[in-house]
């Protein structure tokens, strides 16, 4: 047995905590957590828009979290999201006069809120847990019901841990306007999804997570409010993720390493990297800087602008989001203790930038945004 | 629709998976207690994940990679 | 809110619990307490031939004996235990007992000892997939100690865990105390004074346990000279130790081993264990000195 520099009393506490009688395997606190953000884009750029509203699109969120122990053997969670949207957003791109491409924006202000409710149920036993989810995400033109399952297991005195899940939504969407705008009347998508993932305390201060997952969505899955946009009724979604947990004694600093390599039907490849340093970590103050890095390709039918000469039935969209390009976050995130009150406050600055994308042949989309967040909330725990 | 690459490259992941778990030592419960830091659980902050989720998901073709997929909205 | 009190009999030793609340939840969760002792006992004591520790013992030297989480579980926490304690807390030196039980009228010889020793050794219990298996013929658990700790905490649980917040479980000195008393304040428990009438100390406990080892009930007086029951495994005599030591802690099970510990050691090296094992405790010395330590 390695030496430890734990007191005796600490080691047999937590060596009599792994016995039969008195171990809890289900979380042993209440937690609840509210939080206010608000997400500003930057202003699209004058000479890139060439008809329409240049407001900026802002949106407002209000979160609410509870998680609490039920009895000995179960806990649940409620969560209820509010968002509050504003502005102009992109319907188009066309050829500009230089060969570039411009935007065309929505004419009137965006105003719609969406209101989403997730709830879980879970039963725990001493080295396993079973599941249930259900959530609702609705706007005036849009809504969503799911249903998941999540199976985990713990092995080897909890040294790894197994965990298996699967869900299933449908969305429906009924545009605005459709008749005025030509859009589509009304649309449903299905999306199934499974993911399996292995964690794995590797040492006595690092912890690693491998996850596999994979989505289908069948369905209508264009955007019925951009000018010209048609995607295939299917599409297929990998994700293969690893989250790494690192804890150093100097100043008591966590380091939380996470890297997603995306790939689907769509041909779009795109990686994702972020790091988050924690200072201070268990301590009244923990502060620290996050960084994040993406890089994505286009979907083999995205182009730079509306080719309205093609038949409608051949998928192509000018979607920025479709498009070959990168971006960079960076940010920094504060928590201040008081007994089981926390003040959460988080700050983070995103930059979309054309010449991190993977494979990219074109121009930079003139949709490339940049934005801003920021989010204070309170925690408290009993 | 699969590349050859991506199944080469997933084969290369798995046996990298198995030499990485094959090669960690056994973590005693008296040890965990830098591990149980809030600040080293996946979970760290519920609230802030879900809503960089929400804003990455609806400005980015990639989404998901930590549970099964939820609900959509109409933002992507 | 009433305060109901139980008595019985368990793991040879007189067993107390106080509940407080109606009088028909308390005797209904008193007797599945009372069957839940009884069960420790049939699965732990070497007194009982179906027990998992008399089949492991009957199978020594020979086979290996397949044992649920729960049996596995607590001979992992011995193994903790002598690590800690440099190989003094040591399950199998219970045969040490045929040496020095209660009738011999003379001290036992080297040679006898020796003998003894060849059957002890923690290190000598096989722990597998298979089960456990005593590597030598003769070798043999007792449990008893550890068991009846664990089972004043498990007993405890099953108490917290039907709903009630405030209760006392005693096993035989070993005790949990649940919440608070029905006063309203923390449960007092009288740590008994081996050499005087009246308690040597009150310890204030919420939801916490209090465990007590002691050389002073248990001795043998052979030629005139008193010696402990307490046994050292590496020289196979008994200890000259303090006379006795009270832990408390959030368990009785982590209690008891901090304290057995203490008193298997030489005295001075007991108070200098108790001093750094983050615990709080009250000892008395052979001299009869009282030394109170507080880990705040």
């Amino acid at each position: 047995m390695a030496k430890s520099l734990k007191s005796p009393l600490a080691i047999l506490s937590s060596a009599a905590m792994s016995m039969p009688a008195l171990s809890a395997s289900q979380p042993s606190e209440t937690l609840v957590s509210v939080a206010t953000s608000i997400y500003q884009e930057g202003d699209a750029r004058s000479d890139a828009v060439a008809f329409g509203d240049q407001e900026r699109f802002e949106v407002k969120t209000n979160q609410f979290y509870l998680s609490s122990p039920i009895g000995r053997n179960w806990s649940g969670t409620v969560s209820y999201d509010n968002e509050a949207m504003s502005g102009a957003s992109p319907w188009g791109t066309i050829e500009g006069a230089d060969g570039d491409y411009q935007l065309i924006m929505s004419g009137a202000s965006i105003d719609d809120s969406r209101n989403g409710v997730d709830l879980s149920l879970t039963r725990h036993w001493r080295k396993q847990s079973i599941g249930v989810s259900v959530g609702y995400s609705g706007e005036h033109d849009y809504h969503a019901r799911s249903v998941g399952i999540t199976y985990e297991r713990d092995f080897l005195k909890k040294n790894t841990s197994l965990g298996l899940s699967a869900s299933y939504s449908t969305d429906d969407i009924t545009p605005t306007d459709a008749q005025l705008f030509q859009r589509l009347d009304s649309g449903s998508k299905h999306s199934r999804s499974y993911y399996v993932s292995i964690n794995q305390l590797l040492t006595p201060v690092a912890m690693i997570n491998l996850g596999l997952g994979l989505t289908r969505r069948d369905g209508y899955l264009s955007d019925p409010y951009k000018l010209r946009d048609v995607r295939p009724g299917k599409r297929l979604e990998r994700t293969f993720t690893a989250q790494y947990r690192h804890y150093f004694d100097w100043q008591s600093t966590t380091l939380a390493a996470n890297y997603r390599y995306f790939w689907d039907s769509y041909a779009i490849d795109a990686h994702t990297g972020d790091a988050q340093l924690t200072f201070g970590t268990g301590s009244r103050v923990e502060w620290g800087p996050t960084l994040r890095l993406y890089g994505q390709s286009a979907a083999d039918f995205y182009v730079p602008w509306d080719d309205y000469g093609l038949e409608d039935t051949i998928a192509q969209s000018s979607d920025h989001r479709l498009s070959s390009f990168g971006a960079v976050s960076l940010g920094l995130k504060a928590r201040f203790k008081m007994g089981p009150a926390h003040i959460v406050a988080r700050y983070q600055q995103y930059e979309s930038k054309k010449h991190l994308g993977l494979r990219s042949k074109t121009q930079a989309h003139p949709g490339l945004i940049r934005f801003k967040v920021f989010s204070l909330g309170a925690e408290y725990r009993f | 629709m699969y590349a050859n690459s991506h199944v080469k490259g997933l084969g290369k992941l798995i046996a990298f998976t198995v030499l990485l778990l094959a090669g960690c030592q056994n973590v005693e419960p008296w040890e965990r207690d830098r591990l149980a830091e809030p600040a080293m659980q996946l979970s760290a902050d519920i609230t802030g994940s879900k809503l960089d989720q929400q804003v990455f998901f609806s400005k980015e073709a990639a989404s998901g990679g930590t549970s099964a997929a939820g609900g959509g909205c109409g933002c992507n | 809110m009433r305060l109901n009190a139980y008595r019985f009999t368990a793991m040879g030793t007189p067993c107390e619990l106080k509940i407080v609340g109606s009088k028909r939840a308390a005797n209904e969760i008193a007797l599945r307490c009372q069957q839940e002792a009884q069960r420790f006992e049939a699965r732990y004591s070497r007194f009982i031939a179906t027990s998992i520790v008399s089949q492991i013992n009957a199978a020594a030297g020979k086979i290996a004996v397949p044992v649920d989480e729960e049996c596995a579980a607590i001979l992992e926490y011995a193994d903790i235990c002598w690590s800690l304690s440099d190989g003094l807390f040591d399950l199998t030196s219970g045969v040490l007992r045929r040496v020095w039980h209660r009738h011999r009228s003379a001290v036992p010889t080297r040679e006898e000892v020796e003998a003894c020793l060849a059957l002890i050794g923690w290190q000598k219990v096989r722990r597998t997939q298979e089960g456990v298996l005593l590597t030598q013929p003769g070798m043999e658990l007792d449990l008893g100690g550890v068991v009846k700790e664990y089972a004043a905490d498990a007993i405890a649980q099953l108490i917290k865990d039907a709903g009630f917040d405030s209760a006392v479980v005693n096993l035989g000195g070993d005790i949990y105390c649940l919440g608070f008393s029905p006063e309203g304040v923390p449960w007092r428990i009288g740590i008994v004074n081996p050499l005087a009438e009246g308690p040597l100390a009150e310890a204030p406990l919420v939801n916490r346990g209090v465990a007590t080892s002691g050389g002073y009930e248990r001795y043998r007086v052979i030629e005139g000279k008193r010696y402990s029951h307490l046994l050292n495994p590496h020289t196979g005599f008994p200890v000259k130790s303090l006379m006795s030591v009270s832990v408390m802690a959030e368990t009785v099970v982590a209690a008891g081993s901090i304290a057995t510990i203490a008193m298997l050691k030489e005295e001075a090296s007991g108070l200098a264990w108790l001093a750094s094992s983050g615990s709080a405790y009250v000892a008395m010395t052979q001299q009869g000195d009282t030394i109170v330590g507080n880990p705040e």
